[in-house]
């Protein structure tokens, strides 16, 4: 029996324990080695049959073994070293349906994790602790990853008490792994999580294991070279390195914290064939990894692309990009920058994670400088270390890391995308942003800029079809006008003629009737009626020839002060009031003072006509940023929406004398002048006209209608004229 | 008496015509083409000529060229249901351009004002 009679193999022990550990053992009887052990045993000795590490298979003595003890003393060691073949049998075996488990666990988590678990069982390696390191060839580190075991005694206690029933065999030990951790392991995983061991300075302990081989270390507090490792308060320990391909790809430290024994023989050398063995099945569960989460970048680059493309609002298209690029690398924030297409300056035009306010911070003058560079060079950039790049950028404290990629079309840099501070799921790592993490970024860009350059395109086209459909409308109502125009002079002449001589002689007529002549009234309405007659010929003959405007420099307001004083006699028939509200401030425009007068009298006379006794009417003038406004409104009854929509049409009109006329020349005149008249009416704000005339230099009137303006007016305008 | 020649191919404007410049004390000769105000013109010299424009054969401005050739010195008024023509540089050699109206007040007044400084 190797070790001090004990029987046991996985606890195979040498001479020194410590004293602390003496403490929580005490010998009990065992039933196999017929004599006091001192293998671990709980305090609640009651439930204990015989001591938990000895092999089952033993019984109690019979009465022949006890009658003849020597010979079964022999028998009992023969079984003794049999069962130990056995046991190394089926620890073999249990090694082999591990590693097989091993290559098909699928995830790393769980391959990881039943390695581990594997080497703390019992009932396979038997170490108290184990921890798993894997190298980042990227990083040029060694860094730590899961970790199994007890973090105190009182929980070995705990979990040891519940062994039996947790860890019985393989199925166990893997069933527990795909549960994920124990008690215990979670705040051990913390710990060897945090571990980070720089490569390349070879003065590490762990570095030198990774060329070395397996390595035993007894006395780990007499070691200079620990560091990071002492946060794991290692008992003597070994250390073997995980192969692939002849490649070390990590490391497996275990040792036996709560024991305090040294690692025997056999736990290293199964250790080491565990560790020679597990290298090729996590090499793939890495690589399944990797595969795991390109899949789902390219998932949700898909997503991504179809969001992103599937709209043609740009700025829905920036805001959409700003903030699922911070979110899928899990970052604080995301800033889109465009180059303007006149002027060619870098500008922000979409923000995630980051307030307006902050913006015009130092830390993103800074981070704009970057942005500048990028779209220079056209080289992403990535920085892990902020600090490092303030000497020539001041002003970036306050990021911990970024990364910045160009959004390029062909050759052409059209913008960048930065996304700053990464968010860490583990407080303890804080290495920025990966490699990973910059190409996907890159492939976002590309989608980017395309849908950007889409939307831009689409906007264009939008803005042009707009403006074309504008031009058809006026198209068609030119040609309508033209062509009523010229019936309108055909049939005046034939109208008007007739209509002279009528009316003329019932002139005549009247001057001979006796003031007193009953037919005097009748003769007045005929003279009423062809005077009707013939102005509505007049404003027909008006619109089938408006004469071009001639545009002088003129004050609007005082336009309108002339028109309305034409008004006041009717206004004070009706009893009703006509109110002016000008704006003090209007700059003169270059207009047709006669048509625009032309223009508001059809107005008010409209206002006039639909207003009750005692109505109101109420001019306007005000001024925004590129045009002059001039709004009549009155508390008439609302005009239906359907004849709202034809206001503007030649000869749609509801009022029983009227021509239908008087709305069409306005816009006729309004449209040369480059302007929009627009009408709302609703039932309770009773009905405005608005005019919108530009604050444009002659220079650009001769532009035409369809000017930089004209998106505004379309959107006005929609839905208005048919 | 001054003598005004009415040139309009309506009838019922000629008589209208015809009646109330009578009316206002003036000798009126009525016809209804331009071929008739030549060959009136070429017999008797009138004070006025109120002229329509739109006329079957010879209008209203070819017969105005032909009255100018005739003698420029004669007043002539375009008296038409357009006001189109008013921007039309042939009329300018007319006197007056007075659209055709049931009211004959502007007509009237304008024949009084051009005879008067004649």
């Amino acid at each position: 029996m190797p070790g001090a009679g004990t029987g046991s193999i996985p606890m195979d022990t040498e001479a020194g324990k410590d004293q602390d550990l003496a403490a929580v053992k005490k010998p009990i009887k065992c039933i196999l080695s017929d004599g006091p052990c001192d293998h671990l045993a709980p305090a609640d000795e009651a439930s204990w049959e015989r001591c938990w590490a000895c092999p089952s298979g033993a019984g109690l003595l019979t009465a022949p073994e006890r009658a003849n003890p020597e010979l079964f003393r022999i028998l009992r060691e023969v079984r003794t070293r049999n069962w130990q073949l056995e046991s190394w049998n089926r620890r073999i075996g249990l090694l082999l349906e591990v590693l097989n488990l091993v290559q098909s666990a699928g995830d790393l988590e769980t391959t990881l994790r039943i390695i581990l678990n594997c080497v703390t069982s019992g009932y396979s390696i038997g170490f108290n602790r184990a921890f798993l390191f894997l190298l980042d060839e990227e990083k040029a580190c060694l860094r730590g990853r899961l970790a199994v075991g007890p973090s105190t005694r009182e929980e070995a206690y705990e979990i040891w008490r519940n062994i039996e029933e947790t860890a019985r065999n393989l199925e166990d030990i893997v069933s527990a792994a795909r549960l994920g951790g124990r008690l215990g392991d979670g705040e051990l995983t913390r710990l060897v999580a945090g571990i980070r061991i720089d490569l390349g300075r070879g003065d590490s302990l762990l570095e030198q294991c990774l060329g070395k081989g397996e390595t035993v270390i007894r006395d780990p507090a007499s070691l200079p070279n620990l560091d990071a490792l002492s946060v794991l308060n290692l008992h003597a320990f070994v250390c073997t390195p995980i192969v692939t391909a002849g490649r070390p790809i990590g490391l497996i430290v275990a040792d036996n914290f709560i024991t305090g024994e040294v690692p025997g023989e056999e736990q290293v050398n199964l250790l080491k064939a565990l560790a020679g063995q597990v290298g090729q099945a996590i090499a793939n569960a890495t690589r399944n990894e990797d595969i795991r989460r390109w899949l789902q970048e390219l998932s949700t680059l898909t997503e991504v692309s179809k969001g992103i493309l599937s709209t043609t609002d740009l700025e829905t298209d920036l805001c959409l990009v700003s903030r699922i690029s911070a979110q899928v690398l899990n970052a604080k924030g995301a800033v889109l920058r465009l180059v303007d297409d006149d002027t060619g300056a870098l500008g922000c035009k979409a923000i995630y994670g980051i307030s307006i306010g902050e913006m015009v911070s130092p830390s993103e003058e800074g981070a704009r400088a970057i942005a500048e560079d990028v779209l220079k060079t056209g080289r992403a950039v990535l920085l892990n270390d902020t600090g490092s790049y303030l000497a020539s950028n001041p002003g970036l404290e306050r990021r911990k890391n970024l990364i910045c990629v160009p959004l390029t079309k062909g050759e052409k840099a059209i913008g960048t995308l930065t996304v700053f501070d990464k968010i860490h799921a583990e407080a303890l790592a804080e290495d920025g942003f990966g490699a990973d993490d910059l190409r996907f970024l890159t492939v976002l860009a590309g989608q980017a800029a395309i849908a950007i350059e889409n939307a831009k395109l689409f906007d264009n086209l939008r803005k042009t079809e707009a403006g074309l459909q504008e031009l058809h409308r006026h198209l068609l109502r030119s040609e309508r006008l033209a062509a009523l125009g010229e019936l309108s002079s055909q049939v005046a002449h034939e109208i008007r003629n007739p209509l002279t001589a009528i009316g003329g002689f019932a002139r005549s007529i009247m001057k001979q009737l006796p003031s007193d002549d009953s037919n005097r009234a009748y003769m007045e309405i005929i003279i009423k009626e062809t005077d009707r007659l013939e102005r509505i010929l007049t404003e027909q003959l008006c619109f089938a020839k408006l004469s071009p405007p001639e545009f002088k420099m003129e004050d609007v307001n005082k336009v309108i002060t002339e028109t309305t004083s034409l008004f006041a006699e009717k206004v004070s028939a009706k009893k009703a009031r006509l109110e002016t509200r000008l704006a003090p401030d209007l700059p003169g425009l270059h207009i047709d003072a006669d048509k625009m007068k032309q223009v508001f009298i059809n107005i008010l006379q409209n206002a006039l006509d639909s207003i009750g006794e005692g109505g109101k009417i109420e001019v306007t003038t005000s001024r925004s940023e590129w045009t002059v406004e001039i709004g009549f409104a009155n508390d008439g009854p609302p005009i239906p929406q359907e004849m709202l929509e034809r206001l503007f049409v030649p000869f749609a009109t509801t009022k029983a004398g009227g021509s239908g006329l008087g709305l069409a020349i306005a816009y006729e005149i309004i449209y040369e002048h480059g302007g929009t008249i627009d009408a709302r009416s609703e039932q309770g704000t009773g009905t405005t006209f608005l005019i919108t005339l530009p604050l444009a230099t002659e220079g650009e009137r001769r532009r035409g209608p369809v000017d930089r303006r004209s998106a505004v007016r379309d959107r006005r305008r929609y839905g208005r004229i048919a | 008496m001054a003598r005004i020649l009415v040139v309009d191919d309506d009838s019922s404007l000629r008589i209208l015509y015809s009646k109330e410049l009578a009316d206002e004390g003036y000798d009126v000769e009525t016809v209804s083409s331009g071929r008739e105000a030549m060959d009136s013109i070429s017999g008797k010299r009138p004070d006025i000529v109120v002229l329509d424009i739109k006329m079957e054969g010879m209008d209203g401005l070819s017969a105005l060229n032909e009255i100018m050739k005739i003698d420029k010195t004669i007043p002539v008024i375009l008296n038409t249901a357009y006001s189109t023509f008013k921007s039309d540089f042939t009329t300018w050699n007319a006197d007056a351009y007075v659209v055709k109206s049931s009211d004959l007040t502007e007509l009237k007044e304008t024949i009084r004002q051009i005879l008067q400084s004649a």
